[in-house]
């Protein structure tokens, strides 16, 4: 589809292309740290595979920043709230925020927890133009977060930006909510486009203002690009052209833009100057791709209606793409017993996969039925649930892999445990996820398999991990650490003085309190002392590897175990097995 | 001639067997190798075809170390992009679970494995539909084979061409315990076409009071129905880090004394490294037995 460049058309230039999707962005900075709940008066930081993801402003103040380790985090700032990251959580917090807007403007479309948009072309003229749209959607934002947190919403930074294109719109909302703070502090008067934690830009303003920002930005997340790696690429290489500002990027031609980087190079340059319009919509889309079933009984907890969803969006995906298809908008709507229906769109670029539409499906489902019921806005359980496809481009990314993650294997193992899952519940299938840690079973983590898009996963990180214990690994972790009992020859209790010294050589280990083994060899104490700042979460352990012999008298037989001293007991930690 | 036999077929019933054999005759042609899940390269040389044959059951057992053999038995597989189940080693209560950095370091690739948490009685069903799809199951100590199911799980993993790995239910708390329990609490898979068990595990790099684990030799005898009933007992080496260095075939008669023998041997042995290599002994490592290259999908 070709379409006139408006540098090469003044007259269009200057009322501004009228397909440019004028579109009003809200980002709420550190949604994760936001969605935990906690105080702001203590330091959160959020992690995700040991790196903070975010942090609310204290912990930020204390020199927290996004990226850091959890050890660098907690030596930054010990009393810092750590929690563990946990999408469906973000996303069911924020449901009760979009809940707030719905009346304020229809087909909210939420890019991911914490950033959404809107098309502000019909509602900045019913409330009377940008700016009113602006603070009314602001002041909707931080009442719906006082209501849920307290009087903590001024210090979150909330930021409302309009500007063209959705994308742009995401940025300079993002832009608006970091600076929230210092602008507040600097006390600037309001101007008529700009104020506290809003900035509207007008027509054809939007290059201009994103001109001076790194081409970087456009790698940044929560844009609704997905295909993240292959931005990062498309970054790497406009910096080694040279092109380090968006502005300069903007100045290219877009068909040389278009013939050097494809599509997604056009795409990210349309953003750069504030011309992204509507995708290429195929037609009306030609077939109804809608998808639905029916819940007999209406589902009221989330597993069986998230499970439903599943199903169907492996249905709605199997069904795009076998006609080349892959889908950038999703409309999911729940329809309740009780008449009820609620309906949310999702939007990403980098075309949903089926994993991608069921995690959102569940985390909506999620929100409504945990959260939604508190602000009263369904009634009664999930009758129907149905899948739009709201927008359809044909899917030109997608490539089967030889060796690749998604192989033929890999949709015949998805099918099996969708059916396994469907005997035994959604928590029933988990897959590991690397976590890090100095305890084995702190390592690896395992995660539902709804849960991870799995070539997202984190992979091992084989830094040295300071006080970990040197390989090999064991081959059994113990969840739940078995009692056994570490004796001397003087058959008395073996323990671990103050200083780390062992009080006698371990002679007999019985794993089971009945029978006994001899210790062929032993080593350690080695000694580790976490989070001693925290009374609560203080832990103090001694851990000794020993290899036992056969009580029954086989020679040639030894086992290796784990052993940890904890408060004055032993427990079997691991075994090497 | 094809058709009219199935035409015929249709009709009466008693042309079954024909249409059955037209089947045999037109069923593509396979090479054996490709009816076998890979094993890392160390470990070829303990099966007759050089890998996993589809369609086999493999029953694990003896005595610690277990765990480290299936996982090291998966890593060939998961590689070459066959994914790999695990049912029954974490319950939802949390009792055991696969050390995932241990599989790793194996070569297991991670990406490619899910574990299934499942109630004790439904296993055979959830096992039935896993074998259906994946290349690979493993059953952990938590399943109880029951002969009945168990028969039918023989017949759809033939049909299908997977593999069904296990270790004998209750190793969980038997490892716990230490040791086996040849007596009572490991109850084994009857009817398995290869068993692999172990005989001797030996550590080093621990002393008294210093040091830390390290080497490690399993020493495994396996054996099995029709081209794998001949006895024979491998020696796999693992490196400090918990990877496969070497195996070797030790001797090729089930024969207690002379078992008794080598224990006494090993014993003796002070440390891996100081061991001499046993270069001769790889001369009796079987290149390649079991079926003809050339073979017809069964």
């Amino acid at each position: 589809m070709s379409r006139p460049d408006p540098g090469g058309r003044p007259d269009l230039d200057a009322q501004g292309d009228p397909r440019v999707i004028r579109t009003l962005g809200i980002c709420c900075a550190q949604w994760s740290a936001i969605a935990t709940g906690l105080s702001w008066s203590v330091p959160v930081a959020v992690l995700r595979a040991n790196r903070v993801v975010s942090a609310n402003s204290f912990a930020r103040s204390e020199g927290i920043v996004v990226g850091s380790t959890k050890r660098e985090a907690q030596s930054r700032c010990p009393m810092v709230e750590v929690v563990e990251h946990d999408e469906t959580r973000d996303a069911r917090v924020f449901e009760s925020i979009m809940g707030a807007l719905e009346d304020v403007a229809p087909r909210w479309e939420v890019t991911e927890p914490g950033r959404c948009g809107v098309p502000s072309l019909g509602p900045s003229r019913y409330h009377g133009g940008d700016r009113p749209l602006a603070d009314v959607v602001r002041r909707r934002v931080l009442e719906a977060l006082e209501e849920n947190f307290g009087d903590a919403a001024d210090l979150m930074g909330i930021g409302v930006a309009i500007a063209d294109g959705p994308r742009a719109a995401a940025v300079v909302a993002e832009e608006v909510a970091c600076s929230e703070r210092e602008y507040s502090s600097v006390g600037r008067t309001a101007s008529p486009r700009r104020a506290r934690g809003v900035l509207c830009l007008p027509r054809c303003e939007t290059a201009h203002h994103l001109a001076p920002l790194p081409t970087s930005r456009i790698s940044a997340g929560g844009m609704g690009w997905g295909k993240t790696s292959e931005l990062r690429d498309l970054v790497d290489i406009l910096r080694r052209l040279g092109l380090k500002n968006l502005g300069r990027f903007a100045a290219l031609e877009p068909t040389d833009v278009l013939a050097r980087f494809g599509p997604l190079g056009r795409s990210a340059h349309d953003f750069a100057r504030g011309a992204e319009h509507d995708r290429m919509v195929l037609g009306d889309i030609p077939e109804n791709f809608s998808v639905s079933s029916e819940l007999d009984p209406p589902a009221d907890e989330v597993d069986r209606a998230a499970f439903m969803a599943k199903m169907l969006a492996d249905e709605l995906h199997e069904d795009l793409s076998s006609r080349g298809l892959a889908c950038t908008r999703i409309l999911v709507v729940a329809e309740t017993e009780l008449g009820d229906r609620i309906e949310r769109l999702w939007r990403d670029e980098g075309t949903l996969s089926p994993t991608a539409i069921a995690q959102r499906a569940r985390w909506q489902l999620d929100g409504w039925l945990s959260s939604g019921r508190t602000v009263s806005r369904t009634h009664g359980g999930v009758s129907r649930i149905l899948l739009i496809p709201d927008q359809v481009v044909p899917d030109n990314g997608r490539q089967l892999g030889f060796w690749g993650e998604r192989t033929e294997n890999r949709e015949r193992a998805m099918k099996a445990l969708a059916r396994v899952q469907a005997m035994l519940g959604h928590s029933a299938v988990v897959v590991p996820e690397w976590q890090g840690g100095r305890s084995p079973a702190e390592r690896y983590r395992p995660v539902p398999l709804e849960t991870v898009e799995l070539d997202a996963r984190v992979g091992r990180d084989d830094t040295p991990w300071p006080g970990s214990l040197p390989p090999p690994a064991p081959a059994i972790v113990w969840p739940v650490p078995v009692s056994v009992e570490v004796l001397d020859s003087a058959d008395g209790r073996v323990g671990v003085d103050g200083r780390g010294q062992i009080t006698a050589a371990p002679e007999k280990v019985s794993l089971d309190g009945r029978n006994w083994n001899e210790v062929k060899s032993w080593a350690g104490p080695w000694c580790t002392e976490e989070r001693w700042w925290d009374p609560e979460a203080h832990r103090r352990r001694a851990r000794i590897q020993v290899v036992l012999a056969n009580n029954v008298g086989e020679p040639g037989i030894e086992a290796a175990h784990l052993l940890t001293l904890e408060s004055g007991d032993w427990r079997l930690e691991a075994s090497y097995d | 001639m094809v058709v009219a036999a199935v035409a015929k077929g249709n009709k009466t019933k008693g042309n079954k067997a024909d249409l059955r054999s037209i089947v045999e005759h037109t069923k593509p042609v396979s090479l054996s190798v490709e009816r076998c899940l890979p094993v890392l390269g160390e470990l070829q040389g303990l099966f007759p075809a050089g890998g996993l044959q589809r369609g086999s059951v493999v029953e694990l057992g003896g005595g610690p170390g277990i765990t480290t053999l299936a996982m090291a038995l998966l890593a060939g597989a998961t590689k070459t992009g066959s994914w790999v189940a695990t049912v029954g080693f974490e319950q939802v209560g949390g009792f055991e679970q696969i050390g995932w950095e241990a599989a790793e370091d194996l070569g297991v690739n991670l990406q490619h494995l899910a574990a299934v948490r499942c109630p004790a009685r439904k296993w055979p069903t959830v096992v039935a539909s896993l074998v259906e799809s994946f290349d690979l199951v493993l059953c952990g100590p938590e399943v109880i084979p029951g002969a009945a199911d168990l028969r039918r799980l023989r017949t759809r993993i033939r049909e299908r061409g997977s593999v069904l790995m296990a270790i004998p239910h209750g190793w969980g708390s038997v490892a716990a315990s230490g040791f086996r329990s040849s007596s009572s609490k490991a109850r084994g898979w009857h009817g398995s076409d290869i068993r692999l068990e172990i005989r001797e595990c030996h550590w080093w790099g621990l002393g008294n009071g210093w040091g830390n684990l390290a080497e490690r030799r399993l020493k495994v005898a396996v054996d099995g129905r029709g081209s794998m009933n001949r006895q024979r007992v491998f020696e796999i080496d693992f490196d400090s880090r918990g990877r496969i260095m070497k195996s070797r075939i030790k001797n090729s008669q089930s024969n207690s004394q002379s078992n008794s023998q080598s224990n006494s041997q090993l014993v003796a042995g002070s440390h891996l490294v100081s061991d001499p290599p046993l270069v001769q002994d790889r001369s009796d490592v079987p290149a390649v037995v079991g079926p003809a290259g050339l073979d017809r999908v069964g």
